[in-house]
């Protein structure tokens, strides 16, 4: 394997890795990829009958709580698709690929010093 | 080492473009469906029809050691009829939750509790609640707007093809009188009515390897309806 190609596939792995664990983290550490839903956003925004009520001032207990609706790019794929990214699918294939050219290149070293005695 | 930080920032917008082009879409909306009232039922009190497909009506939550599950819907269709003699008691009323309209914030996973290892949406499309009685009616608030009740309400919960009598203590019906306010939500005199329980999947048939470790025994629900004397 060419330095080059080894060094390319070993930062490109890297940066996979850090990218993935970045989106991770500023996502919000879901343990499932998610993406935004129309209905959930929907239902979400409609707080009329809940503020008549709160303001009527009857006793009420808050209003049920809300499901997330969010972009996150969480640490397991949720299904096919763009739900199939995740920091595992996106790490896994990076960190073997980069095993895969560390191996490759002290295969190489071990080769060298055998061809230069010969 | 700038081409790292580079890299790493171009595939973090990557991740973040794909999942932003990618939200679901909406949910058919499972409400569109026409509320009839029993004559025996509206024979017994005032009816009021649910006011669908506004505020979310339904909180689920699954707390398991693995896992923690939320869902939520706004699409129950029903009717409660109101006593005409004891404020706040409801005498009679059927909720229906449409199982498919019960949304996780993940599509495959709404898409499992459809299916016939979960809720069988196929066969049991929907969650019924039918009302009874109600006990224990308390007034506890009372002013010109409104009166609000607590009270525990009698009935029978059908899920996954299984009915069981449920009572729920600790519930909590409001009654708004028609005003100026109430118009611009809806039209005639509104109820609320708010119930916390939970639901034992055993108890309605549901069995499943992953119950007791990524879905909880015990799923919570948070009940929030509001109807009208006029459908809406």
């Amino acid at each position: 394997m060419q330095a080059r190609t080894r060094n390319f596939i070993l930062i490109g792995g890297g940066v996979v890795i850090v990218g993935a664990l970045v989106a991770f983290l500023a996502t919000g550490m879901y343990p499932y990829t998610r993406f935004k839903s129309e209905s959930i956003a929907n239902a979400n925004a409609e707080t009329d009958l809940t503020n008549l009520l709160a303001e009527s001032g009857a006793d009420q207990a808050p209003p049920p709580a809300a499901v997330d609706n969010v972009n996150a790019l969480g640490f397991l794929p949720s299904g096919p698709g763009a739900a199939s990214l995740s920091v595992v699918t996106l790490a896994v294939p990076a960190m073997m690929a980069m095993a895969g050219a560390w191996f490759w290149e002290r295969r190489g070293r071990r080769s060298e010093p055998r061809a230069a005695s010969k | 080492m700038k081409f790292l930080v580079r890299a790493a920032a171009m595939t973090t917008i990557v991740s973040t473009l794909v999942l932003a082009q990618n939200a679901s879409q909406p949910a058919k909306d499972a409400s569109k469906q026409a509320v009839t009232i029993p004559e025996a039922d509206a024979a017994k009190g005032k009816p009021y029809y649910t006011i669908t497909n506004k505020d979310r009506q339904v909180y689920f939550e699954s707390n398991a050691p693995l896992e923690n599950i939320k869902g939520q819907s706004n699409q129950v269709v029903g009717y409660a009829v109101l006593s005409k003699e004891t404020g706040g008691s409801i005498v009679a009323g059927e909720w229906r939750l449409p199982v498919k309209s019960m949304k996780t914030g993940i599509d495959l996973r709404d898409e499992h509790l459809a299916s016939s290892d979960w809720l069988d949406a196929s066969k049991h499309p929907d969650v019924v609640f039918k009302i009874v009685e109600t006990k224990d009616v308390k007034e506890t608030k009372k002013t010109e707007a409104f009166t609000t009740y607590s009270a525990t309400l009698v009935g029978t919960l059908s899920l996954h093809g299984v009915s069981k009598s449920i009572s729920i203590p600790g519930s909590t019906i409001t009654v708004l009188k028609e005003s100026a306010a109430t118009a611009k939500v809806a039209k005639g005199e509104i109820i609320s009515v708010r119930s916390k329980f939970s639901v034992t999947l055993k108890d309605y048939g549901i069995s499943h390897p992953v119950i007791g470790e990524k879905v909880a025994k015990d799923v919570s629900l948070d009940v929030s309806l509001f109807l009208s004397s006029v459908p809406q």
